[in-house]
């Protein structure tokens, strides 16, 4: 089927989410909220697990025009599926008109998709619940300040996993949040980069199409927890995916396309280098032998799509 | 109709009879007969309603709330560590003003994990905004879900109801129990329909908001402490229409053989008809002695049961619970009731008993008594909470303990 | 008990000036209490942080109510209609405050009749108030302000900065620029103990209907009214003579902040653009100059 979104410019000009939050300066989490709810329009619930984006709304302020949610940390997702099964129930029994429905999308960080949330992800997922969830992934516990959460990447240092002699920043690697979620085999489940929002406004058009859930991880640059300046955040999330670090990808019922591909990929370190959390491992000296682990994390990955 | 019917199936009854539209399901001892008949129903059409099972009591809870907001009548039920897993959300969909009813079935709480009733679970709820009606029969807990739907969903009110019966002695007891028909509930209880806070895309909101400002969250919260008072009064308005309706009155309070009674025991739910049956027996003694049972939790009804007790020589509060390092949880609480009443009674002395289900013989009841009288005659009653554990008990544990390989242990 | 009442943003150094003063003042000899206020508010947001200083031990806790000095690390919070500090000071208040305009202007501008002192860090980096060095420069000047000597002003930052980690030689730059701001805040007014009494009677809540008391908000998209212009000091002009109407600014803007004109031009928001300078950095045909806002 044909897009709608041809160019950038196609892009709605309705803004869901008005200005006056107290998101930082260049939150790469609020321009994706930003999107989303453009392309969901209006008529949208945002169910917001506890996070940076939970204070989208604090009273008396929000920004929202449609409704919105805050739940607690663990359980969003079970909040959209006793509003989705209410709608249902009320719209069966003409209690509520056709008009009166909602879109309802879960919104959460890393820590919570990740981890404390988790479970009643995959419990709404294999309901087949009819909603989005948008995972805004900034690396870390962001909104208590910036500690390791179960998706920081390797090698990087947060509040909790300091870099010392000892350690490079964290030990673990980030957890692959993609391939759980397509385990539950959804219609929908795709990778998307605020620097790429057309490929981002393709993705959320096809899933609009489709009825279950319809999922995506979001690559967030966070201005104070990556040590990054606030006007870099979608160079460095260019740069992501221009060095295989963050491959834009869907999968449909299950099927994995790679949406955006570069033959030529620039070397990790080029994004490595732009951020804080990474400087361990070029100052004092190079950490040659974990920068080259992870360009053959990389190669190791994309050696395996292109294949 | 009158039928013989366990707890588990007076609530699963009395929800279908409510016309109850969401129930959001997870299954623990020993609650999940009351999801197994209420999903048998829907699955066999007798009932109209959506059943879902969640991945979890926290996220059940979660759900109900958020279905209850979006405009359709809501059930859930738990029990024991499952209301403590959904605990976190117990006072979130209290703070949502979402009028659901949760049955929990009481059951005392690990470690060591168990089947049988105690109260700690239900009571660790206290706090959280939810108003609590506990019930004694089977006939009791029927009624209460009903009248529960009435006083949640009243604007007075707008907070969630947990109904409590106990496991094993309800909830799998089968007694006589009438089950009114449809129609007449239905004049009791109409359609559920919001006044604020429904989801949907004509009334757009920001529910569940964060508070920054202390003053701010000071007036939500105590709302929500004025709306759990008004429950008092709503609920004897409920009771008055329930009485014309259907016959049988519910106080806040119960009571047995009280008027004349000199030295009063006070208990909560089941174990309260065991008490009625020892307050019988030591009456045939020429003991002057009578039963108070506290129906409504929360909001607790303080001056009701301040005038109940007043002028009582000695009073004995049984608490199935235990509060470690304090004693029984509520002991105190009448003990702050009773404090500035003019004829308040002249001993109040805490048990501790039932925990885990354990019977209350006989001769504990009889030792409660003679601790009371002697205590009133002396003046001098006990600081500390007194278990209710009689030799056999402890000789049955003596016996385990040998066995586990703790060698012979003297008491 | 001397209140001092830092107010900056965050990122600034504000919770760091404030234990600066407050280890400071302990080695004199003080008993001291610092606090930072953590809330929601991030990265550019205003922010504060309170330094209680007093001979005796303290009997007081929480944020300051009454500021014997009210320290202001970036003029452009004045601005601000929901976070202005000038609205938390009393009368004999001395009021320290970073800004280019004079102790007369100031006054004038604000209609303050209280003591001020006014300090100039743009002299010493046009750009420090996006930097987190604003901290230890507003640090040393309320040390100035409330006399005490740098000799302490030194130990305590040597203290404080090696405690997040800052090398020496950033450290020997911080106290080189310390002993500068110091030597430039004219001393003058004496700060003095504010009383913190005001009389309130107590009032007694009625049940108010749950359409009103339940924690919602019916006034969807109201947080326009609550502008947060004021968290950077730069923001975004467009050239239109270049601009080619690519949309880019629009699209990346957190903060929809952009909007267009009749003719398809991008107009920001003044008061919801937050200086971020996204659109600057990924205008293609680099039409978008950042200028420092009060000069605008």
């Amino acid at each position: 089927m044909a897009s709608r979104y041809g160019t950038l410019r196609d892009i709605p000009l309705e803004e869901e989410v008005v200005p006056g939050t107290m998101l930082c300066a260049g939150c790469g989490g609020a321009l994706l909220v930003r999107i989303f709810e453009k392309m969901l329009g209006p008529g949208a619930i945002t169910i917001n697990a506890a996070g940076c984006m939970s204070l989208l709304s604090v009273f008396p302020y929000t920004p929202f025009k449609s409704s919105w949610f805050y739940i607690a940390m663990a359980s969003a997702p079970a909040a959209a599926q006793g509003v989705r099964d209410a709608l249902d129930i009320l719209i069966d029994r003409k209690r509520i008109e056709r008009e009166d429905d909602l879109k309802v999308l879960v919104l959460t960080g890393d820590g919570a998709a990740s981890g404390i949330g988790l479970q009643a992800t995959s419990g709404a997922i294999h309901r087949g619940l009819d909603f989005y969830y948008l995972a805004y992934d900034n690396e870390g516990y962001s909104n208590t300040g910036f500690q390791a959460s179960e998706s920081s990447p390797f090698a990087s240092s947060t509040k909790t996993t300091p870099p010392t002699d000892l350690a490079e920043g964290s030990i673990l690697q980030k957890k692959d949040l993609f391939e759980i979620w397509r385990a539950h085999k959804p219609p929908y489940v795709a990778t998307i980069s605020p620097a790429y929002i057309g490929d981002m406004m393709h993705k959320i058009e096809k899933a609009g199409r489709m009825s279950g859930p319809k999922l995506f991880i979001a690559h967030s640059p966070c201005p104070p927890g990556w040590g990054i300046d606030s006007d870099k955040v979608i160079r460095i999330a260019r740069l992501a995916v221009e060095t295989g670090i963050w491959p834009l990808k869907e999968a449909i019922n299950g099927e994995v396309t790679h949406t955006i591909i570069h033959k030529k990929r620039r070397p990790v370190e080029e994004y490595l280098g732009t951020q804080e959390r990474f400087a361990h491992l070029f100052r004092p000296a190079r950490n040659e032998r974990i920068i080259r682990q992870m360009q053959q994390n990389t190669d190791d990955y994309w050696n395996a799509v292109l294949k | 109709m009158r039928e013989l019917l366990t707890g588990n199936g007076a609530v699963a009854a009395a929800v279908r009879l409510c016309n109850v539209e969401y129930i959001p399901a997870y299954p623990i001892t020993p609650q999940t007969e009351i999801i197994e008949t209420l999903s048998r129903w829907i699955s066999e059409k007798t009932m109209n309603a959506r059943f879902v099972t969640y991945d979890s009591e926290h996220s059940m809870v979660t759900g109900a709330g958020a279905a209850s907001l979006t405009g359709v009548r809501t059930f859930t039920a738990t029990s024991s560590q499952g209301l403590l897993y959904a605990f976190e959300m117990l006072y979130n969909v209290a703070g949502w003003r979402a009028p659901i009813v949760l049955a929990n079935v009481s059951r005392a709480l690990a470690a060591p994990i168990t089947l049988e009733p105690d109260h700690n679970d239900v009571l660790a709820a206290r706090d959280s905004g939810f108003v609590q009606i506990h019930a004694e029969t089977c006939q009791e807990v029927l009624d209460s879900v009903i009248m529960a739907y009435r006083i949640a969903e009243d604007d007075r009110v707008r907070l969630p109801v947990i109904v409590n019966l106990d496991g094993f002695y309800l909830s799998y007891t089968r007694e006589p129990v009438d089950v009114p028909e449809g129609q007449e509930v239905s004049k009791f209880l109409p359609e559920y329909k919001p006044t604020f806070g429904y989801l949907n895309a004509r009334n757009p909101v920001s529910m569940g908001v964060s508070v920054l400002d202390s003053s701010a969250y000071s007036y939500f919260k105590y709302q929500m402490h004025l709306a759990s008072l008004n429950a008092m009064g709503v609920h004897d308005q409920v009771s008055a229409e329930f009485e014309r309706i259907f016959g049988r009155k519910y106080d806040v309070t119960d009571e047995y053989m009280l008027d004349d009674a000199d030295y009063v025991v006070v208990m909560t739910n089941s174990f309260a008809t065991m008490g009625k049956s020892a307050i019988t027996r030591l009456r045939t003694e020429g003991k002057k002695v009578g039963l108070l049972r506290i129906r409504m939790v929360r909001p607790f009804p303080k001056q009701a049961i301040a005038k109940k007790l007043a002028g009582k020589k000695g009073v004995a509060v049984i608490d199935q619970n235990i509060s470690v390092g304090s004693g029984g949880i509520l002991y105190p609480e009448l003990a702050g009731a009773l404090y500035h009443t003019e004829e308040r009674p002249k001993v109040l002395i805490s048990f501790v008993g039932g925990l885990g289900g354990k019977k209350i013989s006989f001769s504990e009841f009889r030792h409660i008594v003679s601790t009371l009288e002697g205590a009133a005659r002396e003046g001098t009653p006990q600081a500390q909470s007194v278990l209710l554990f009689t030799e056999d008990n402890w000789m049955k544990v003596r016996e385990m303990l040998k066995i586990a390989g703790k060698g012979d242990v003297n008491g | 008990m001397i209140n001092v009442s830092l107010h900056g943003r965050g990122g600034q150094g504000i919770k760091t000036a404030s234990h600066i003063i407050g280890t400071a003042a302990f080695l004199s000899g003080s008993y001291v209490q610092d606090q930072p206020l953590y809330g929601a508010e991030r990265r550019g947001a205003p922010i504060s942080a309170y330094v209680r200083i007093s001979r005796q031990p303290i009997l007081e806790r929480g944020t300051i109510e009454n500021p014997s000095l009210q320290v202001i690390s970036d003029d452009s919070l004045l601005e601000s209609a929901a976070d202005n500090p000038l609205e938390k000071i009393r009368e004999s208040t001395v009021v320290l405050i970073n800004t280019s305009l004079t102790k007369s202007d100031l006054a004038s501008k604000y209609s303050l009749k209280n003591p001020l002192i006014v300090f100039d860090l743009a002299k010493f980096d046009p750009e420090i108030i996006s930097r987190p060095t604003l901290g230890i420069a507003v640090a040393a000047a309320t040390c100035r302000t409330l006399e005490m000597d740098f000799d302490l002003v030194r130990q305590s930052m040597i203290k404080e900065l090696s405690g997040i980690h800052l090398d020496k030689d950033d450290i020997a730059m911080s106290i080189d620029l310390a002993k500068r701001v110091y030597d430039m805040v004219t001393h003058g007014e004496t700060v003095m103990e504010v009383s913190g009494i005001r009389e309130s009677g107590i009032f007694e809540m009625k049940f108010h209907n749950p359409a009103v008391s339940t924690c919602s908000i019916t006034a969807t998209g109201n947080s326009m009214l609550r502008e947060r212009g004021r968290w950077s000091g730069f923001q975004p002009i467009i050239d239109y003579e270049r601009c080619t109407k690519c949309m880019i600014c629009y699209v990346y803007c957190p903060d929809s902040a952009y909007t267009f004109d009749s003719k398809g031009y991008p107009v920001v928001n003044y008061d919801a653009c937050k200086g971020c300078n996204i659109c600057q950095t990924e205008c293609p045909v680099k039409v978008i100059t950042l200028v420092k806002r009060n000069k605008t």
